[in-house]
């Protein structure tokens, strides 16, 4: 009995010792990155006082869809990828009820950037409901980007530096459940105008106005967050793009009588978007033991070697 | 000459007491007019062949062998394996998986030595290869792995094991530190019909943790030909040093399965295995294998194929070879410090995803379960140059 004891007492003492904390995780062994997704936030204003009307107002989106799915919540209008997003136009229509009689904003077309699968990325517009029998309008011409920013996120814990990019570490087979804090900005930032010839009183003042409400500062910065799973064997990091682009609208004058249109001015308005995304690649020397989650490319077992296989301890 | 039974109970004691002497465990003797049975765990010998030849050498030495039939019971964590049967008529050894009359007469009979509560520090040296970079032939991973093993009620086992990094190159940060290896307890049982089990629960090799219960039949008929069968609930779990992180998202516990047919070889010391199983990640495959056994080591061969489109068809060959010192003696009550094996599996095709397969215990290796094989007993007890 006391051979028993003894010996239960030392060994059990080892298996205490053995656990110095218990972390429950969720583990996974094979996963599909998330649909890459694009929304777009819709500011409708009235066009004689530039009021915000966008709650009484329908928003409605058209493109020849690239490979996504369209769906308008409210004032926001979400792209959701077949896995990725392909840089393709969206269209944006709006309309509401003024005065009894329902009118529509002239079009707007947002330049969606490629998203990657599991990437967030986000716009914003303004549209400016006119009256029907307002003699001054405006249209939309382009878009050209005119800076970017690219941040990346700074691991906690150790970072490693490859190429001059940080990158975290999962050592581990398993698949790891990452939240990344980020600076989502997306909106409108400014305009500036010109005119176009020498136009009336009556046209520089429309001119002005269609400035000041698609110019009208409207800036999201809000801290959001981008969920992803990681790989095993691999290093991964998270880039922000911010993306100022401007767009550029005409101002048109529209002669009722002979319905001949004249340019009278031209605007720039700035606009800001984000786009978040997540990137991994083989842990250096475990390219052997790297295989993307779903929805990256298929996973086979095999992949390349050096020829010599593995060993493994029994 | 008929024994009287005072007679007989001496003899038997006196047999006992020199099996123990010899360091064997679980020591039961008993005699009666036509029959002389011992059980006997071997605890002093690497192999179990060996043990079962120094048996009986000790029988020999203390004159049982005078015309009776004589049974040596082999026991393993106190469960019964199998019959060595002397024919005096035939003048020969004849192993079996059987039970029969010597058996049920034998196992009321008061222990002697017992086992539970001894305690072996084992120490499981390992390395990993891998050739995964073109300018480097392999990185290593090498390790000692000691385990704490003792039996604390007839049937079960402990084990407890920690892996100490020696050398690391490429397998990363987790495999730099100390952490501990497989963590078992599990019960041996045999059930009438001749089937072995085995129920394991804790830490399993592969990062995994669960229960898992193996079942073995060797068939009545003709004993080279045998089924296994198991089962196992697993859930993912990982040391970082001597943190354990385990899953908690859904599914917890995935089931596996395996089921697979065996077809020992006497005449050429080898056997020839089919195996159908259901991996964790719900994929199938199919194996064959053939592994030939020495005294000292097994070497095997296997091909394996996923009935999935995914797992590619894959191969290589495997090895255990058992480390000195064969013979050993335990002092009192203090842990004794020894070696078991050293063994590893080649993957041709450079598997790591599919085909997972799991140990359940640090000792499992491909000699294990070939140590209480009849046939190969047979052939290595005629080989220890015994006087019948």
């Amino acid at each position: 009995m006391k051979k028993i004891f003894s010996s239960l007492v030392l060994a059990f003492a080892v298996l205490a010792g053995l656990f110095s904390s218990c972390n429950p995780e969720e583990i996974e062994t094979t996963f599909e990155a998330n649909p890459a997704t694009a929304t777009i936030t819709v500011t409708v204003l009235e066009g004689e006082t530039l009021v915000d009307i966008t709650s009484s107002s329908t928003i409605n989106a058209a493109s020849n869809l690239l490979g996504a799915d369209l769906k308008v919540n409210g004032n926001k209008i979400i792209l959701t990828g077949n896995k990725a997003i392909v840089a393709q136009k969206i269209t944006v229509n709006a309309s509401a009820t003024v005065e009894g009689a329902v009118k529509s904003a002239p079009a707007a077309e947002v330049s969606i950037t490629p998203v990657l699968a599991g990437g967030i990325s986000t716009y914003a517009v303004t549209m400016i409901i006119l009256p029907a029998d307002h003699d001054y309008s405006y249209k939309f011409i382009k878009s050209e980007v005119v800076d970017e920013e690219l941040g990346q996120f700074t691991p906690k814990g150790t970072g490693h530096d490859h190429e001059g990019q940080i990158w975290a570490y999962n050592e581990s087979e398993f698949v790891l459940d990452a939240v990344v804090k980020y600076d989502d900005i997306h909106g409108i930032e400014g305009s500036t105008y010109s005119f176009v010839g020498i136009p009336t009183l009556e046209a520089q003042d429309a001119v002005k106005a269609f400035a000041a409400g698609l110019g009208k500062e409207n800036l999201y910065n809000v801290p959001s967050y981008i969920e992803f799973k990681v790989s095993a064997f691999s290093m991964y990091t998270v880039y922000g793009l911010h993306i100022w682009e401007d767009d550029y609208y005409d101002v048109i004058r529209k002669n009722a009588e002979t319905s001949v249109e004249t340019k009278v001015g031209e605007i720039i308005v700035t606009r800001v978007s984000t786009n978040a995304w997540k990137a991994e690649k083989a842990l250096p020397g475990h390219e052997g033991h790297y295989h993307p989650g779903h929805g990256h490319q298929d996973v086979h077992g095999y992949s390349s070697n050096a020829g010599g296989g593995i060993f493994f301890a029994n | 000459m008929l024994t009287t039974g005072l007679m007989a109970q001496e003899r038997s004691v006196g047999v006992a007491e020199a099996l123990v002497k010899s360091g064997f465990t679980n020591v039961r003797a008993v005699e009666n007019d036509s029959l002389f049975v011992v059980t006997v765990e071997n605890d002093a010998y690497k192999l179990q062949a060996s043990g079962l030849a120094a048996a009986i050498r000790v029988l020999e030495e203390q004159g049982v062998m005078d015309g009776k039939s004589v049974k040596i019971v082999a026991t393993y964590y106190n469960v019964p394996q199998v019959t060595l049967t002397y024919n005096p008529a035939v003048g020969r050894w004849k192993t079996s998986y059987r039970l029969d009359d010597g058996w049920k007469l034998v196992k009321r009979e008061a222990k002697s030595n017992s086992s539970i509560g001894n305690v072996d520090i084992v120490v499981y040296p390992q390395l990993s290869l891998m050739n995964l970079i073109i300018d480097q032939v392999y990185q290593s991973l090498w390790q000692l792995s000691p385990a704490v093993e003792f039996s604390p009620w007839p049937g079960a086992k402990v084990s407890a094991q920690v892996k100490i990094p020696l050398f690391n190159d490429g397998y990363g940060e987790l495999e730099d530190k100390v952490h501990p290896g497989l963590i078992t307890l599990s019960q041996r049982f045999r059930i009438p019909g001749n089937i072995f089990g085995r129920v394991s629960a804790g830490l399993f090799s592969n990062n995994r943790h669960g229960v898992a219960l193996d079942l073995y039949h060797p068939f009545s008929f003709n004993e080279r030909f045998s089924i296994e069968g198991s089962f196992s609930m697993l859930g993912l779990s990982y040391w970082r040093g001597f943190e354990f992180h385990y899953n908690v998202s859904s599914p917890v516990l995935k089931p596996y399965w395996s089921a697979k047919v065996n077809y020992y070889s006497p005449l050429l010391g080898s056997q020839f295995s089919a195996k159908v199983q259901k991996f964790l990640l719900d994929d199938y495959g199919v194996k064959g294998e053939m592994v030939r056994h020495f005294r000292y080591c097994s070497i095997g061969f296997y091909l394996e194929k996923g009935l999935n489109s995914y797992a590619r068809l894959n191969g290589g060959f495997s090895f255990a070879i058992t480390l000195p010192p064969y013979r050993y003696r335990r002092y009192g009550h203090a842990p004794r410090v020894t070696t078991s094996f050293i063994g590893m599996t080649y993957n041709a095709n450079n598997e790591q995803r599919w085909f997972k397969e799991n140990k359940y215990e640090a000792g499992d290796n491909i000699m294990e379960k070939n140590g209480f094989n009849p046939y190969y007993i047979d052939k290595e007890i005629s080989r220890y140059n015994i006087n019948y």
